[in-house]
């Protein structure tokens, strides 16, 4: 089943971001237990075989990549839970902010009250999160609108699609895409 | 020499037997609602998956195990997972006949046009992209045979008027052989869905008889 239309810029959520970036910190320090490592950024058992090389195939796909201020937030808390780098965290950022230039990251902010004042939107907060809301009207007003990656976001999903937003569970989607 | 016993049975069952049975079942639940769950942006369906993927690939080794034994299973996996991909062709056939139509486009267009009075299409579609956007999203729709939808859902102004409009344009000479072979493939994997279910399950149930291990064990909440 072929991917019908290659993406190359998407909207990032937490998961496949610190992912991304944890890829890129085990090639450039030549992390030997590098499956190790993944699944510590995975947090969870990864439903994908061969994790490292499936996932080098498909970030490579992307010359741009779309987020929010809120969603790199995020991102700095699981830096510190899941990969518990301690002294090399310092390393880890200078060479992930160096990736995310090299992959043109552009941070769009929407604010709380932007959201909580928009009727199609606000009702979504309390249910799936401010940063998930902000992650599908940020797609939905970006033009071309753009699909938002997730790894398990299936509750994302569902609300995304009402809003005709595309998501990309990694978990599920990954094979279409990379063959 | 090759061994069977309880253990590896009762693995068996809660690694692969039982997630496919369930994988299986729930397909037959989507199809009944003629519900495909197919979307254009992956070229593949939501719920509708090759039967392997309805298990964890960390117990996959069970699979290559059970293979050997009964090759029955592998047979009937590798007919789902082919019916599945003539469904796919056709879903993907129909839709790209349905995108490039002319004949839809125009009326599609009327559509919008006729709703854009309404304050909530007018600010939906702002431009052309807008349109080539929903465009798509409606051709599943109607691929996916949907009802109504509630108000959550965008393009719920466009689609709710004109549902039954939307849907009976697919009976349009333009998009015979396109639709021939839609249903055809639905037919033919529905009759593939009960077929696998029932070789699963009686290979299931002698395995069960033989070896005195229950099809699911008994889960206290």
């Amino acid at each position: 089943m072929k991917f019908p239309k290659p993406i190359k810029s998407a909207i990032f959520d937490s998961g496949p971001l610190l992912l991304a970036l944890s890829l890129n910190y085990i090639n450039k320090n030549y992390i030997q237990n590098d499956d190790e490592f993944l699944k510590l950024a995975y947090g969870k058992p990864a439903k994908i075989p061969t994790l490292k090389l499936t996932l080098e195939k498909f970030f490579n796909k992307f010359n741009k990549i779309y987020t929010t201020p809120h969603v790199i937030g995020e991102l700095k808390g699981l830096v510190k839970s899941r990969l518990k780098l301690k002294d090399n965290e310092y390393k880890f950022w200078i060479q992930s902010i160096d990736y995310l230039k090299r992959k043109n990251l552009s941070e769009k902010l929407l604010t709380l009250v932007e959201l909580s004042d928009d009727s199609n939107y606000k009702n979504l907060i309390p249910s799936i999160g401010f940063v998930d809301t902000e992650l599908i009207k940020l797609a939905f007003e970006l033009k071309p609108r753009l699909t938002i990656i997730s790894i398990d976001g299936r509750t994302l999903k569902r609300e995304a699609n009402k809003k005709t937003i595309d998501v990309f569970i990694l978990e599920d989607d990954i094979y279409s895409f990379i063959n | 020499m090759k061994q069977l016993s309880p253990k590896i049975i009762r693995n068996w069952f809660d690694t692969i037997f039982n997630p496919m049975v369930e994988g299986l079942e729930i397909e037959m639940q989507y199809l009944k609602e003629k519900n495909l769950t197919w979307r254009s942006f992956n070229n593949t369906f939501d719920m509708l998956k090759p039967l392997v993927n309805f298990t964890h690939p960390k117990y996959h080794a069970n699979f290559e195990q059970i293979v050997v034994f009964h090759k029955s299973v592998l047979d009937t996996i590798l007919l789902h997972d082919n019916e599945l991909k003539k469904l796919n062709d056709s879903c993907y056939n129909l839709f790209y006949k349905l995108m490039q139509s002319k004949s839809f486009d125009k009326f599609l267009s009327k559509k919008f046009e006729n709703n854009h009075k309404s304050k909530e299409v007018g600010s939906l579609i702002a431009a052309e992209s807008d349109k080539e956007h929903f465009k798509r999203y409606i051709i599943e729709y109607i691929i996916n045979n949907i009802d109504k939808l509630d108000s959550s859902y965008v393009i719920s102004p466009i689609w709710n008027p004109n549902v039954n409009e939307f849907k009976n344009f697919l009976k349009s000479d333009e998009f015979n052989l396109e639709k021939k072979q839609f249903d055809n493939s639905i037919k033919s994997f529905d009759k593939t869905l009960n077929e696998s279910k029932k070789i699963l399950t009686d290979v299931r149930n002698k395995l069960s008889l033989e070896f005195g291990e229950p099809l699911v064990i008994l889960v206290n909440d």
